[in-house]
């Protein structure tokens, strides 16, 4: 495991998760070191991470928790973050009549 | 200070009760005479500075002030008229000013934008061939705005990331998750007796999406709300849509993913169909570096590396929330950070500090009234720090970030052993055992239903622009009021700039109070509904840039911002520019459309 390479929100996750069985896998967002070519797509999967979209150096991907430390140490990948939630940015205002 | 219309409302009660009762039966004031002791005035008020929620419980229980909503310093309510005056001279008030009725409606931004220039012409431009893509809560796509004078749809793809494939449906490749519709499944489920059995997708009951979607590209071709058909006119009611469907939930819209996965699918589908295309997100997300290098920021701006493609986005809606706090701490000095946890704060709670790469700081947590916990030192990470009172705490304090370089500390509090965190001011302590940089830091809380807010001196409105508004490429939208009460000031929710590292934001402003546009589950004469926040006012934004890729459909994302910007209206409101509440000041669409060359 190579612990610098992964986000706060996932350390956190991975400690909740714990050794709990077949646990949902995570949703993750990683960043690699220039555009990955065919080889480092397939050391990416290898280390059970399934590829959903590349966007340039960042790849979306879904990991099952024990896999996320075979995955920081895959040289092609700088960094791991959790999929983080986003929020609505409308509100209630007074509406006078 | 009273505004005039309440000196002049004072003024006539002075005449008596018949004065005031004429008054009301024009509907023109917010007044109250039947059934009420002493005529009663809705109000709109002012806290002056420093004050807050404590004074708010006087002034219920000595003024007789009904509260009836709350936004940050803001605060609207209703007083009898006879202690208008009583109310003004207090301490805690710095202005009142009488509600008005408000006449929210996307007919009255789309002139305040210049939009409408653009329609006429010449030559008239109303976003045909452009893909506008939403990703937002989904789309009511029975709702006439967004048909053609045929009556078929205008919507090319719905993607539902929500979905699970049933027979006859699949997921677009190579996602590999939700349902997609085309064009065709929607114009077949319109003419069907049973519509959403051929399309199970729908907005949900909030219609966030649809009514974004509406201010973009609805045409407004459904009469209603008393209004004749073409009176909630979007600003680009040619364009056509693709729409994504994040997933919802009651703490939140889409997911960073998904939202990554959503640009990338819009893109693609405008880059297979050979057209421009321009995508609106009206949500976001208070953590991260807020300097451009999370991976979504960075994501998205990999994708806005080709002619043809552009990306608005909402600044946030976090000013007078409470959600930033920043200070300096000098070598061997500390600083405290405190912050409000509400009654009943049940889940987890996050926040996120970034300081530079160059110093070291060190952490203390103090619950109310308890001690403070060991120092966590910069480069540890503990797992289950148990504090005064039952509660958790998870602190990951990172050096040398991979994202960026800089140094974090991510805290989440959790109940623990207890039914919720504890209420009351907790206090972050941060010291400076090395500060070779400035010393400078910046704290930030997550969004949720029921969270912390920061308070004391280092709470700022400034820096709350919301991820992935600080990516380095995207045009983040400010609101405005361009009716009723404050109008043509900017929205005091509205998000500032400038960005962690130093640049400016947002990029410009446009309406997004009080908007009117498509409603979910439209029926009858119920065709319309009022938002208000910085949502509201990015997809207005997002149809300036489909009129603009309609007269040029090879612009950059920069060429965008830089026609955006350099043709940006200032004016009294808006004072110079560029500002980090303004950005380069309103939207002109005209202007902007004019620069295209």
């Amino acid at each position: 495991m190579r612990a610098d390479k992964l986000g706060s929100a996932a350390r956190r996750a991975l400690s909740e998760v714990g050794e709990a069985v077949g646990p949902t896998p995570f949703q993750v967002l990683i960043r690699v070191t220039g555009e990955p070519g065919e080889e480092q797509r397939r050391q990416i999967a290898d280390a059970g991470a399934r590829v959903g979209f590349v966007a340039g150096d960042v790849l979306t991907a879904a990991i099952a928790p024990g896999d996320l430390g075979r995955l920081t140490e895959v040289d092609c990948v700088a960094y791991v973050e959790l999929s983080e939630p986003l929020r609505p940015e409308a509100g209630t205002w007074p509406q006078q009549q | 200070m009273l505004d005039s219309r309440l000196k002049f409302l004072t003024s006539r009660a002075e005449e008596g009760p018949a004065e005031l009762v004429g008054l009301e039966s024009t509907g023109r004031f917010a007044l109250t005479t039947e059934g009420v002791k002493t005529p009663r005035v809705r109000v709109l008020l002012r806290m002056a500075e420093g004050h807050g929620a404590d004074d708010l419980g006087e002034l219920s229980r000595d003024m007789g002030l009904t509260v009836l909503t709350r936004a940050g310093d803001v605060v609207g309510g209703e007083i009898g008229i006879d202690r208008l005056t009583e109310l003004d001279e207090l301490e805690a008030v710095g202005y009142v000013e009488a509600s008005r009725p408000t006449l929210p409606e996307l007919d009255a931004a789309v002139p305040e934008t210049k939009a409408d220039k653009v329609h006429t012409g010449p030559p008239g431009l109303r976003g045909a061939g452009v893909i506008v893509g939403v990703v937002d809560s989904g789309i009511d796509w029975r709702h006439g705005c967004f048909r053609d004078p045929t009556g078929k749809t205008r919507i090319l793809r719905i993607w539902d990331q929500n979905l699970t494939p049933e027979a006859g449906e699949s997921s677009p490749a190579p996602f590999g998750h939700g349902v997609e519709y085309e064009r065709s499944a929607i114009d077949s489920a319109l003419s069907a007796p049973n519509p959403m059995s051929i399309v199970r997708h729908m907005d949900d009951s909030v219609g966030h999406g649809t009514h974004v979607a509406g201010i973009a590209a609805g045409d407004g071709s459904s009469a209603g709300n008393g209004k004749p058909a073409f009176t909630f006119v979007g600003i680009a009611p040619e364009a056509d849509l693709v729409v994504v469907a994040n997933r919802v939930t009651t703490e939140a819209m889409g997911d960073s993913m998904g939202t990554l996965e959503a640009v990338g699918y819009i893109f693609k589908v405008a880059e297979t169909l050979g057209r421009p295309a321009v995508v609106n997100i009206s949500q976001g997300d208070n953590l991260g570096p807020h300097d451009g290098s999370s991976l979504l920021e960075r994501g998205i701006d990999n994708l806005l590396n080709a002619p043809g493609r552009a990306l608005v986005k909402s600044a946030g809606n976090a000013a007078n929330a409470g959600v930033h706090a920043t200070g300096q701490v000098t070598e061997g000095g500390s600083d405290v950070v405190q912050f409000l946890v509400p009654v009943g704060d049940n889940t987890p709670d996050t926040l996120d500090i970034w300081y530079s790469g160059a110093d070291r700081l060190s952490l203390r947590i103090s619950t109310p009234h308890g001690t403070a916990s060991a120092e966590v030192a910069p480069g540890s990470t503990i797992d289950g720090l148990d504090l005064p009172g039952g509660n958790k705490a998870f602190i990951d304090s990172v050096v040398h970030h991979s994202q960026n370089g800089d140094n974090r500390i991510y805290i989440q509090l959790s109940p623990g052993s207890q039914t919720a965190i504890r209420p009351g001011t907790w206090s972050l302590t941060l010291i400076g055992r090395t500060v070779a940089d400035s010393g400078r830091w910046h704290a930030w809380m997550e969004r949720g239903q029921t969270v912390p807010q920061f308070v004391g001196s280092h709470r700022t409105d400034e820096t709350t622009i919301s991820v992935p508004g600080t990516s380095r490429k995207v045009v983040t939208a400010a609101s405005y009021i361009t009716k009723g009460a404050g109008q043509g000031n900017l929205s005091t929710f509205s998000s500032r700039g400038p960005t962690r590292d130093g640049r400016h934001a947002p990029t410009l402003a446009a309406p997004g109070q009080a908007i009117t546009s498509a409603l979910v589950g439209a029926s009858g004469a119920s065709q319309y509904q009022p938002m208000s926040g910085t949502s509201m006012a990015a997809p207005h934004l997002t149809g300036v840039c489909a009129l603009m890729l309609q007269s040029s459909p090879t612009l950059t994302q920069d060429n965008l911002v830089l026609l955006l910007t350099s043709s940006a209206r200032l004016d009294p409101f808006t004072g110079g520019a560029p500002s980090d509440d303004w950005g380069a000041g309103k939207v002109d669409a005209a202007a902007a459309v004019d620069s295209v060359t």
